[in-house]
């Protein structure tokens, strides 16, 4: 007994001396924060959306235009859009599962990105 | 020792300047480094540069050369480079290290149920002998 001791009191002190892979939290404020962070992006998403809808349109080749001209910000509102859209939910249980908050682990496979132009007509409908 | 590396070779004398050639230089340095990475994540990340050197020019990629080099030969992925990939390549990054975490985490959990089973039995004989 003394001898293991003394093996795992060597292993602890020689591994407190090297940077750890892993990372040890207080759970209760790990879940707080993913819970927030969720809460943020579903947030973010949904303002994204609501203010592509009032001000970003598609013309006619799918390309993203604001007042009758291609417009960079909503191609790039509508890029960040479909990645959160497809990826986040995915994402976020993946944070819980590998912290041992779930038990269930998400399909192995992230669902895919659709292409921006896929939101033309949900931005078109007035 | 460090090893010779033909990224920060490469990157080290690649610049804007040196237009197509350079570019097409950097690719194919980076190109034959994701060939031989032992990284799946890491050969993923070398192609996205790959194709951003091919595309906007060595000078992007001079600027990330550091996180390049980690990525390619640290042993572990380091966070993302500033500036970052687009968000659908960051996606993917993460991804696949959260696969690979659950995986780990799946592996670790069928070892410690086998290990449960092996010191089962052993009580269990235990136990057995004690009654006896």
């Amino acid at each position: 007994m003394k001898y293991l001791s003394a093996i795992l009191l060597l292993a602890t002190v020689l591994s407190s001396g090297c940077v750890s892979k892993h990372v040890i939290r207080d759970r209760s404020a790990w879940e707080t924060e993913a819970a927030f962070v969720n809460n943020l992006v579903v947030a973010e998403q949904n303002a994204i959306s609501a203010l592509m809808n009032r001000s970003c349109r598609c013309d006619g080749d799918g390309e993203w235009v604001y007042a009758g001209a291609a417009d960079q910000i909503c191609a790039e509102a509508a890029e960040a859009l479909v990645v959160v859209r497809a990826r986040w939910a995915w994402h976020y249980q993946m944070m819980l599962f590998n912290a041992g908050t779930i038990e269930e682990r998400p399909a192995e496979k992230a669902p895919a990105i659709p292409d921006p132009s896929s939101l033309c007509e949900e931005m078109t409908d007035e | 020792m460090s090893k010779k590396n033909p990224i920060k070779e490469a990157a080290d004398i690649a610049a804007p300047a040196l237009g197509a050639a350079g570019s097409k230089a950097l690719a194919q340095a980076i190109d034959d480094l994701a060939k031989n990475t032992d990284n799946e994540i890491g050969q993923q990340l070398l192609g996205w540069v790959e194709g951003a050197v091919k595309t906007n020019g060595p000078g992007a990629v001079v600027a990330i050369k550091d996180w390049i080099v980690d990525l390619a030969e640290g042993d572990k992925i380091p966070p993302f480079p500033d500036p970052p990939p687009p968000l659908r390549i960051q996606s993917d990054m993460l991804a696949a290290l959260q696969n690979a975490e659950a995986d780990d985490k799946s592996k670790f959990r069928d070892q410690m149920v086998l290990i449960g089973d092996a010191l089962g039995s052993v009580l269990l004989g235990i136990v057995s002998g004690l009654i006896k």
